[in-house]
């Protein structure tokens, strides 16, 4: 069933794109360029392409939409600052090195 | 609720391409750190480091020693090989004063020695995770077209403030090839241009946005093993 689905998304974007003259992308070729398209890198006409296969292909919507979500996630994911005491630490061992250096 | 939480199930793909450029969508970016020169001010610290000065040492540790303990950590994955490659990277600082030729900041040296001393750790730690990252674009059929159905993610995941959220993201970064790893960290977690990347590995900038963009397709496929509805 899904997989009929699928099929008949392809042809809807096959079938929008060419009044227009597009031509359609695949959608392994739209995992391919979607950081071009994100960047904003691609040719007017292949942006208009990827816009119409991302407009009747829910898979590849759904994959560029959490593509982006996962960049987010990871820009926002926090790591610890440094400890206070490894910081102080830190300092001791270096300044008894720099002093041991001279 | 972080920022990710306003992507929940919206198409924001036909506006996202005009943020443009290196890390869009993020805030302001990061100084670069790479083509910077020796100020007089980082000059005349290391001429006081090459004399042993400690308020120098103090001076140093005070400007850097948070970025680079964040970078180690991110890279390594562990608290405590996050300390020891940071106390190995101004050790190193202060070994090789002399070696330095002024023609990057002070900065760019010690994150350069901090980045290497953190990608020789995390070899050393001999992770195998690779056989279980299955290629990105291997999941389409002859067409071209997705073998399985891609589904949304559920809204609260996108929640960064969400401890069971943090964590996997957390686990699933930390688990990726070393190759993918250090240009995701580089990229999307320091904020660093491909440029930049580029030359800290040794890399073309073209290699380095095609493993970004499997890193980052690999990540996802990842994260929606859990996240997906």
């Amino acid at each position: 069933m899904m997989g009929s689905l699928r099929r008949l998304y392809a042809m809807m974007a096959m079938i929008l794109g060419r009044p227009f003259g597009i031509r359609m992308h695949s959608c392994r070729e739209v995992a391919q360029l979607l950081i071009d398209y994100i960047d904003g890198e691609l040719t007017p006409a292949q942006r208009r392409s990827i816009d119409l296969h991302l407009m009747a292909c829910p898979d590849c919507r759904h994959c560029a939409e959490t593509y982006l979500q996962t960049q987010a996630l990871t820009q926002e994911i926090r790591y610890e600052d440094i400890p206070a005491e490894f910081q102080r630490r830190l300092r001791s061992v270096l300044l008894e090195h720099l002093r041991a250096s001279h | 609720m972080g920022a990710a939480s306003a992507f929940n199930g919206r198409m924001l793909l036909f506006v996202s391409w005009t943020q443009g450029g290196e890390g869009s969508g993020t805030g302001s970016p990061p100084a670069p750190i790479i083509e910077a020169r020796l100020s007089e001010a980082e000059r005349t610290l290391l001429a006081r480091l090459a004399a042993r000065d400690e308020g120098a040492l103090r001076s140093v540790l005070a400007e850097h020693q948070q970025r680079i303990y964040q970078l180690a950590l991110k890279i390594t994955g562990s608290a405590e090989d996050a300390e020891e490659v940071t106390q190995d990277t101004f050790i190193r600082l202060l070994d090789s004063l002399g070696q330095f030729e002024g023609r990057s900041s002070l900065g760019t040296w010690v994150y350069k020695l901090g980045l290497n001393l953190s990608l020789m750790r995390r070899r050393s730690l001999g992770r195998r995770p690779e056989q279980a990252w299955a290629d990105p674009m291997e999941g389409f059929d002859d067409r071209g077209h997705h073998l399985n159905p891609v589904g949304r993610w559920r809204g609260a995941v996108l929640d960064t403030e969400r401890e069971q959220t943090r964590r996997l993201v957390r686990e699933a970064i930390a688990e990726m090839p070393a190759d993918y790893h250090s240009v995701l960290v580089l990229a999307d977690m320091e904020g660093r241009s491909r440029q930049e990347i580029a030359a800290m590995l040794e890399l073309s900038v073209p290699a380095v946005k095609s493993r970004l963009h499997r890193a980052r397709l690999m990540l996802r496929a990842r994260l929606a093993k859990e996240f997906e509805e």
